[in-house]
């Protein structure tokens, strides 16, 4: 297959490299046929994608964290003391 | 109790109307003197903020130093911000650079996580360029069958994010994990939106392959 064909089924290698440009949309139209035509025909790269993909949320929730709330009190207190001190 | 500045700040009896304003609204009260809006504004932005410092830095103490001064610094600022965007932006890359400049003092001194090379978690293609499929070899992929406590998935996830070498793991939690824009890392970092880029694929790809089956 040449690069130059616009109908070309991608390498491997290019369907990676193209992953985050693909999941944000921003692949130009000419190539998006042929990389979801890859997807479905080559089981490594269509796995590789779909945990890809997931990356981010699964690390988003389990890393959420929250400000301890004695941590929470100690701000308040400060940012109370320097809003009244502020000049209006 | 959570929101300790919004609960010192509010009258008794008087309800806000802010679960649903803009921040931008609250700003403006804020600007204008209203210390509940402000109360509001920080009770709405403050675990955000603490996340930010807390996943770069990995010391509570420091974390919770790194919102103070982001706050503190909103409070000087309130009259010059225009737009919800415009806020919550600022507050989090005020967050991100004082936890980087953090960072960087520190960098001199010993990590007490060992950083793992990144290159054998990166695809593999054989000599036509075809990918290889995973192996059986990923480190969790074995307990497949195992159904782990909650609280051991949250464990392995957050140590394969900070075991990844420090300049993917910034961008990562930054940009995967806080939500902050390529162009707003590549500002902060001192370093190209492609390269950006680059490190944040770089870092998913370790990670998928670090974390198999919970991916699934
Ligand atoms: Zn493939």
């Amino acid at each position: 297959m040449s690069a130059g064909d616009p109908e070309a089924i991608p390498s491997c290698q290019r369907v990676v490299e193209c992953l985050p440009a693909w999941f944000e949309g921003a692949l130009p139209s000419g190539e998006e046929g042929p990389m979801e035509r890859h997807l479905v025909l080559c089981p490594p790269c269509g796995h590789l994608a779909r945990t890809y993909r997931r990356v981010g949320d699964v690390a988003r929730a389990a890393m959420e964290v929250r400000l301890p709330p004695a941590a929470a009190e100690r701000l308040g207190r400060l940012l109370r003391a320097r809003f009244a001190a502020r000049p209006s | 109790m959570r929101d300790g500045f919004r609960a010192v700040l509010r009258k008794p009896g008087v309800e806000l109307p802010s679960a649903v304003a803009p921040d931008q609204d609250l700003v403006t009260l804020a600007a204008a003197g209203d210390g509940v809006a402000f109360g509001e504004l920080v009770a709405r932005h403050q675990d955000r903020v603490y996340a930010v410092a807390m996943h770069l830095l990995r010391d509570a103490a420091e974390a919770e130093e790194v919102v103070q001064e982001t706050f503190l610094a909103a409070l000087e600022k309130l009259p010059g911000f225009r737009g919800d965007a415009a806020f919550t932006t600022w507050l989090h890359r005020v967050a991100a650079n004082a936890a980087l400049m953090r960072l960087r003092k520190r960098r001199r001194a010993p990590d007490t996580l060992a950083e793992e090379p990144m290159d054998e978690l990166l695809p593999r293609f054989d000599a036509q360029g075809h990918l290889l499929a995973d192996g059986p070899g990923h480190d969790w992929a074995k307990r497949a069958d195992e159904q782990l406590a909650d609280r051991q998935v949250r464990q392995a996830v957050e140590a394969a994010v900070q075991n990844l070498p420090e300049d993917y793991r910034i961008v990562f939690l930054l940009r995967d994990v806080e939500g902050l824009s390529s162009e707003s890392m590549a500002e902060l970092l001192g370093v190209s939106v492609a390269a950006v880029k680059s490190r944040l694929h770089r870092a998913r790809l370790a990670l998928r392959a670090k974390l198999g089956h919970y991916l699934e």
